[in-house]
């Protein structure tokens, strides 16, 4: 029971001056480490096949915002039949949850590919990379988003059916809203997972940045050059995805 | 109101909260009062309409009490009701917790919600928390703007649950003045508490209830001059011990 | 304002994605899918523009040429090719793949093209200087997953620690870190990387084990086999794999054939008798 506002965490130039020494720490750190490893790196290959890098990025990214769209669409409809009062709804929800985390990503990529979209006529790479990525994300987000669905306390549907709201108003108003600000983090760092899961979907064929990495490594006869434009390239989709959750966060928070 | 029930019974799990209830009572503000346990939260939640019994007759006002979901919803949205631990919507600013019912319930425009939010909230002494989260206020004001919640959209009837058990002793003469004011603007009240000295000035009826029975009901001056059942007794007895 | 030039940005993308991706066709005109895994330069890689360039493209061009089709270069992951051909998501395999018994339980192959083998890239510190060396107990090799490398280490070094990769640029790592005594991989790639860390490797190109490589064709596809091997036999005799030869391997030609080592592309007497 305060009065105080929350409380705001500012930038010192002390602050700014300890993250570029652990920074540059970490950079001699690993200048160190590769220079034992008697290799001569070639970056001109790596620049030269930069076209690729960067197709295969955008192949990432579209893989990404489509997958995080249907992953979250699917997701709250799987969390919602979890929770569903009819017993046929329920199960075959959890059914599909535990069978998806329970088996490896690769798994259910490879089947879904050979499979399923053969005995579904689908032959677009995209479409089904990303409803496989998002069937796979999708049960996780479910379970993430039940876990805050019943974390909201009872005494808040308590106070919406006193105040007259329908069960669609009080989840709508009431229980949403704070399920999500909750799980944000966790949700935060599935999509980040999902980006990084993407790779996998070289396996069937689809020419996404990790794929394109390791061309380009085996066409200039490079072991490691290709991997730090990919590792880049990477950082910059899950970093600032890290720090929007961050501020929603913070943005949402408030004692209960 | 006039409340009329017979044969009130509600079970949870093994335990029989309210056995066999029978209330014939034509008053403006009643309360219950009792050991804890003894069924007067579950008797108010019933009266109020947030859980059914199972088995009895209940009418208010000549209109029994609906069983089916819907019309049991328009019931209590046509109350308000009052919690001992304020279960305000920590997520909402106080005005909206206010004004979102007003909208989504009982279909007000914004503009409007909005107005009538204001004026129950200033009308508490809120007029400059209005913007502030539930979490930012003091156990006092956030009771305050439940009670706003509850009385903003005019109810018929006012149901209030131990209003002020969970708020620090000063702090709880203010809400009790409030509630005070309400009835006697004319609002009509069910409510269950521990302070006697309040149920004693505003009540014009009182229910005794220990282990799920009603042990007395009669016109409050006349109960607490002279208490009929030893229960009762003993029980005001007790609560007077160190006041 | 920004909100729906974001939401434009999103379909965009999306479509980006979508558009991307080439349809396959049912009509039996159609294209000659071809499947490759573009990290094997210089048989199959890309250029720097995406597109696929090496011996296996131009040996596919010109099959394709030959057969009146369009073709169709599909890059899929190496151990994804057969299942690929299996469910006819592609119609060929033209990706330097070994014949083996194994793999002809599950598809056909056309008669060889090229005649190579199994070598080895040996660490700067490693004594190994053939197969004998290498069957010693205590040996260390890596081995690059669903190639011929991986299943002649496990069938006939049951003494060695092999360590299995899937990367290849991971395998030379190995030897180049001097965590392995020797890499076993084909002749070619073997000579390659070693060009590319001279201080650090030894190449040693006599085969350990020869190997042929041809096209895969779904089991039981006898047309289209017989049409590939008519292909191959005229390319053969117009003399377009010296031309090959001298685009892309003019080294390792010149180097194999000072050792006495027979270059790879077979030739039109040896094609029959090789199956």
């Amino acid at each position: 029971m305060t009065d105080e506002t929350v409380s705001r965490r500012t930038f010192s130039p002390k602050h700014l001056a300890l993250g570029v020494a652990v920074l540059g720490g970490l950079v001699l750190l690993c200048w160190v480490v590769f220079s034992r490893l008697h290799y001569h790196w070639n970056w001109s290959g790596i620049w030269e096949y930069r076209k690729l890098f960067i197709s295969g990025w955008l192949l990432t990214v579209a893989i990404s915002v489509g997958a995080l769209i249907v992953s979250l669409a699917l997701g709250g409809v799987l969390a919602a039949g979890s929770l569903s009062p009819n017993s046929i709804f329920r199960w075959l929800a959890r059914g599909y949850i535990e069978l998806v985390r329970g088996t490896p990503l690769l798994v259910q990529l490879l089947i879904g590919y050979y499979v399923v979209a053969n005995a579904l006529a689908l032959n677009n790479h995209f479409i089904i990379g990303v409803l496989l990525l998002s069937s796979f994300a999708g049960a996780y987000l479910a379970e993430i988003l039940r876990g805050g669905i019943e974390s909201v306390a009872a005494s808040q549907v308590e106070a919406a059916r006193a105040v007259g709201f329908t069960p669609a108003q009080t989840y709508r108003h009431v229980v949403l809203p704070q399920a999500i600000r909750r799980v944000l983090p966790a949700m935060a760092g599935q999509f980040v997972s999902l980006i990084k899961d993407s790779s996998l979907l070289s396996v069937i064929g689809l020419e996404e940045l990790t794929q394109q990495a390791k061309i380009a490594n085996s066409a200039t006869y490079s072991s490691l050059e290709g991997f730090v434009p990919l590792a880049i390239g990477y950082l910059i989709l899950t970093l600032p995805l890290s720090w929007v959750a961050s501020q929603l966060e913070r943005k949402f928070r408030y004692e209960d | 109101m006039k409340i009329e029930a017979v044969g009130l019974t509600k079970r949870f799990d093994q335990t029989e909260a309210l056995r066999g209830i029978d209330l014939d009572v034509d008053t403006r503000c009643l309360v219950l009062i009792g050991p804890s346990g003894g069924g007067k939260s579950t008797l108010l939640r019933i009266l109020g309409g947030l859980d059914t019994p199972d088995a009895g007759r209940l009418e208010i006002d000549g209109k029994a009490l609906p069983t089916e979901a819907e019309s049991l919803r328009d019931f209590r949205s046509a109350n308000g009701f009052l919690f001992q631990s304020f279960n305000l919507f920590p997520h909402l600013s106080v005005i909206e917790n206010v004004a979102l019912p007003l909208r989504v319930v009982h279909r007000q425009s914004p503009g409007d919600a909005a107005v009538t939010a204001e004026q129950s909230l200033t009308g508490f002494g809120l007029g400059d928390h209005l913007q502030k989260q539930p979490a930012q206020l003091s156990g006092g004001q956030r009771q305050r703007v439940a009670l706003a919640r509850a009385i903003a959209h005019r109810p018929s009837l006012l149901f209030l649950d131990e209003p002020t058990s969970a708020l620090d002793p000063e702090i709880t003469g203010e809400i009790l003045d409030l509630i005070h004011e309400l009835i006697e603007t004319g609002q009509q009240v069910v409510l269950s508490t521990h302070e006697m000295g309040f149920a004693r000035a505003v009540s014009e009826h009182v229910a005794f209830l220990s282990a799920g029975q009603i042990l007395e009901l009669r016109p409050t001056s006349a109960f607490f001059e002279r208490p009929e059942s030893e229960a009762a007794c003993r029980f005001l007895e007790r609560l007077s011990r160190y006041n | 304002m920004s909100r729906s030039i974001f939401q434009l940005l999103v379909i965009c993308l999306l479509a980006v994605g979508v558009l991307s991706c080439d349809q396959a066709d049912q009509a039996v005109d159609a294209a000659l899918r071809v499947g490759m895994d573009p990290t094997y330069p210089p048989f199959e890689s890309l250029d720097p523009d995406g597109n696929p360039t090496g011996v296996s493209v131009d040996l596919a061009i010109a099959i394709a040429k030959d057969l009146d089709r369009p073709l169709e270069i599909v890059p899929l992951p190496f151990d994804g090719l057969i299942t690929a051909l299996k469910t006819n998501k592609i119609d060929l395999i033209l990706s330097s793949m070994t014949a083996n018994e194994k793999r002809r339980q599950s598809i056909d192959f056309s008669e060889p093209y090229v005649r190579t083998g199994l070598a080895l890239l040996t660490s700067k510190s490693s004594t190994i200087e053939g197969l004998d060396d290498l069957k010693k107990p205590g040996s260390k090799v890596a081995v690059r997953l669903g190639t011929t490398g991986e299943a002649f280490a496990a069938a006939q070094l049951p003494d060695a620690r092999v360590t299995t990769l899937e990367d290849n640029a991971a395998c030379v790592m190995e030897v180049v870190n001097d965590r392995v005594d020797a890499y076993i991989y084909d002749q070619l790639s073997i000579f390659r990387y070693h060009q590319q860390h001279p201080d650090t490797t030894h190449a040693l190109l006599k085969p350990i084990q020869e190997e042929f490589w041809a096209i895969g064709i779904a089991k039981g596809n006898d047309e289209l086999r017989s049409e590939v091997n008519t292909a191959l036999s005229k390319i053969r005799k117009s003399g377009h794999f010296d031309e090959l030869a001298d685009r892309y391997l003019a080294k390792e030609k010149a180097s194999l054939e000072a050792m006495g080592v027979p270059f790879i592309f077979v030739r039109e007497e040896d094609a029959g008798a090789t199956e």
